[in-house]
Formats: C-alpha cells, structure tokens, sequence
C-alpha cells in the first residue's frame, strides 16, 4: 500500500474511534418511556433518567480487579446495605441483560422522615468490571414503576 | 435471822467485787501478753491488694476456732487472730443467666452457700480457708469492672468476749454454789435474781462468740452484675469505597 493510501486511512480511524468512545463504550440502557434519560450523567452515574415525579434510574462501572463473583457481592451489598446503612432487604432474584451478563437483583427498603422508599439494584460482575443499575424512590412510586424498570435493566449494554 | 440475811448479802456482793477483780486481772495481763507478742491490733483494716491483706493473717490464722477459753473450767486464752473478710465485686456480663449459673457453681465448688440473689445482685458466704481461692476464680464469672476486699481483725472483740464468758459463768457456780447452802428466802430470792441475771448475761455473751465464729468461719463475697454486651467501636465497613456510595441518598441527590 502507498503512503498515500495509509495516510488517507487515518482520517477514518479517527472517525470510527470516536464514534466507539461515544457510543459503544458508554453504559447505555432504554429507558421506561415514562423516564428521561439525562445527557450529562452526574458523578458517579455514567448513565442517568428520571421519571416526571422524580424515580431515579442509573447505571455505573466500578472496577472489580480481583474479579470477584455473583455470590461475593450480591452478600457483600446486601451486608452493607443492611448492616451499615439500616436497609431492609425485600426480595431478591436472578437478573440477566439481553447482552448476557448474568446478575442479581436485589430490592431494599429504608424509611426516612416518615416516608418509606424502595432501592433497586441490580449488580452484574463481569471481568475486572461491576456493572450496576440503580433505581430508587418513594415506594409507591418505585412499585408503580418496577416492571418497567426490570425491562430496562435487561437493555444494560 | 436478819444478822443472816445482811450477812449473806455481804457475802454476795464480796464474790461481786472478786469475779469483777478477777476478770479485770486476766483481761490486762492478757492484753499484756498480746502487745508483747503480736503488737496492736488493727480493726477495720480495708485490703485492697492480695499481698496486703495476707499479711493481716495467715490462712492458718482464718480456719475457724472457737475460743479456747469459752470452755468451762479452761483459763487457757487463744492468741490466734480472729479475721473477718469480706470482698465485693462489680462485673460486667454480656448474659445475667450464664454468669448466675457460674456463680453458682463456684459457690458449690468452694463448698458455700448463696446468701442473696436478685436485682442483679448475688451474695454467698464460702468457708474461710477458701475465700481467696474463690477471689481467684471470680474472673470466671465475668469482666471485673471494679472490687474491694475488706478485713476485719475481731481478735480483741473476740477475746474479750470470751473473757467476760468465763468470768460469768465462775460467777454463775459461785451463786449456785450459795443458793445451794440455803438461807432466808429474802436471801434466795436475792441469789435467785442475781443468778437469772448473770445466766441472761452469760446467754447474750455466748450469742455474740458464736455470731463472731460464724463470721470469721465463713467469708462473704458480693457480686454486682452489669449486664452489658461487648461495645465494638467499629462499623461494618467492607474495603471497597464504592459499596459506601450505594443507596437512595446518593441516588437522589445526583443532580
């Protein structure tokens, strides 16, 4: 190949590395069509969408470099949740994204000022990585939302 | 008849005078004996260290002995210190029933007997020559947060008393021996009156020794329960920062 040629092949690189970065490589779910999903995610959230009366749906990263498993965190949230912050686990259940990552969902409940909240949180180890979605507020509200947040969760790329 | 009656009055009153001369005569000379060879006593002694409260007497010195004295017919005084000890303890326990039951079996062990039992509180008297053995063993029980050990030296009280006891009951065979002779019923009567009231004197005495050997033969040993689980100053408290971020605060505040 000539110069020439291999130079007019980095414009295109550069095009196909940034369209990567700006799509591909960013947590991404569909979200309830009930929510909005934020274009800027605030910090730690790497992907965000709020319903009109205020339910929260996010997604995160965070590093995992020893690789532990399912079962590792799955207990190790629940022992933080419950025996740190006072948490009361509701249900739990197996979850799985369209993509295949396999995970648990773990529904918690607090109260705070007189008002009863849930706390959605699926976590999904995968390699060096977690993957998390969360989904939180008022319980009648997040009740009200809860299938429809499921079916999000399980578009979590 | 009269000439009889004040003469056996006199008589009465001389035997008066000579058991209160005789009584003060051993007392002294005894009291005497003890400074030269024991030096002065201590009562009310607070111990608080074990090395401190053996010196106040020596295990043999706690087996418990009657006075050698109180014997009828017996001059002979003991010189051995009478010690009366007693320790009382606050601990701390995680769980009351647990700590009662080795409480109780200590108690058992040493060969004592529970005194008082409830409120949190458990007393029990062990045989002396056992008491320190049980202060030993107290840490089996629970947390000792804080703890006393008392000894009392009754050597004197306890001598005293049995002094008095013997003097009493010579007093008493005198009077008997001369309600015996007989005489005017005014001078019976008289013998009489006296004689119940030394035998009253002589029981209070006798009550007294035997509280005294009771206390000195058997210890007693106070426990204070707290009821208390372990405080650990640390929270749960996995070492991953992110697990910390997790819940609805976080989740709602992100703005």
């Amino acid at each position: 190949m000539h110069r020439r040629a291999r130079m007019a092949l980095i414009p295109r690189f550069l095009i196909l590395l940034s369209l990567c970065l700006a799509t591909g490589c960013a947590l991404h779910m569909d979200a309830p069509q009930s929510y909005l999903k934020l274009e800027t995610a605030v910090w730690p959230y790497e992907y965000q969408a709020v319903s009109s009366d205020d339910c929260r749906l996010t997604a995160r990263k965070v590093p995992n470099p020893e690789k532990g498993g399912l079962e590792f965190w799955s207990k190790a949230i629940q022992n933080q949740m419950i025996q740190a912050k006072g948490y009361t686990l509701v249900s739990q259940q197996q979850a799985e994204t369209q993509g295949g990552w396999k995970g648990q969902e773990l529904l918690f409940s607090t109260n705070s000022k007189g008002r009863e909240y849930y706390y959605l949180l699926v976590v999904f180890p995968v390699g060096k990585h977690i993957y998390l979605a969360e989904a939180g507020g008022e319980r009648k509200l997040l009740e009200r939302d809860l299938d429809a947040l499921r079916k999000a969760v399980q578009t979590l790329r | 008849m009269k000439r009889l009656s004040r003469s056996a009055l006199a008589l009465v009153w001389v035997w008066v005078f000579a058991a209160c001369s005789s009584y003060m005569g051993v007392e002294a000379s005894d009291f005497a004996n003890q400074a030269n060879q024991e030096g002065t006593y201590a009562s009310g002694i607070v111990v608080d260290t074990r090395g401190r409260a053996r010196s106040a007497a020596s295990e043999s010195d706690r087996s418990p002995k009657g006075p050698g004295s109180t014997d009828a017919g017996s001059t002979s005084i003991s010189k051995d210190r009478k010690v009366v000890y007693k320790a009382e303890y606050s601990l701390r326990t995680s769980n009351l029933t647990v700590a009662l039951a080795r409480a109780k079996a200590l108690v058992q062990e040493m060969g004592g007997w529970v005194q008082e039992e409830g409120s949190g509180k458990f007393s029990f008297r062990v045989p002396a020559d056992k008491f320190w053995a049980t202060t030993e063993k107290i840490t089996d029980i629970g947390q000792i947060l804080d703890h006393s050990i008392k000894s009392k030296d009754v050597t004197e009280e306890y001598m005293d008393l049995g002094i008095r006891l013997q003097v009493r009951k010579k007093f008493l065979g005198q009077l008997e021996e001369l309600y015996a002779k007989g005489g005017s019923l005014q001078d019976l009567l008289a013998v009489k009156k006296e004689i119940d009231r030394v035998t009253e004197e002589i029981e209070r005495l006798e009550g007294k020794i035997r509280f005294l050997q009771e206390q000195v033969a058997w210890s007693t040993i106070r426990l204070r329960f707290l009821v208390q689980s372990e405080y650990v100053s640390r929270d749960f408290n996995l070492p991953f920062r992110w697990l910390q971020s997790l819940g609805i605060q976080t989740l709602l505040n992100a703005r």
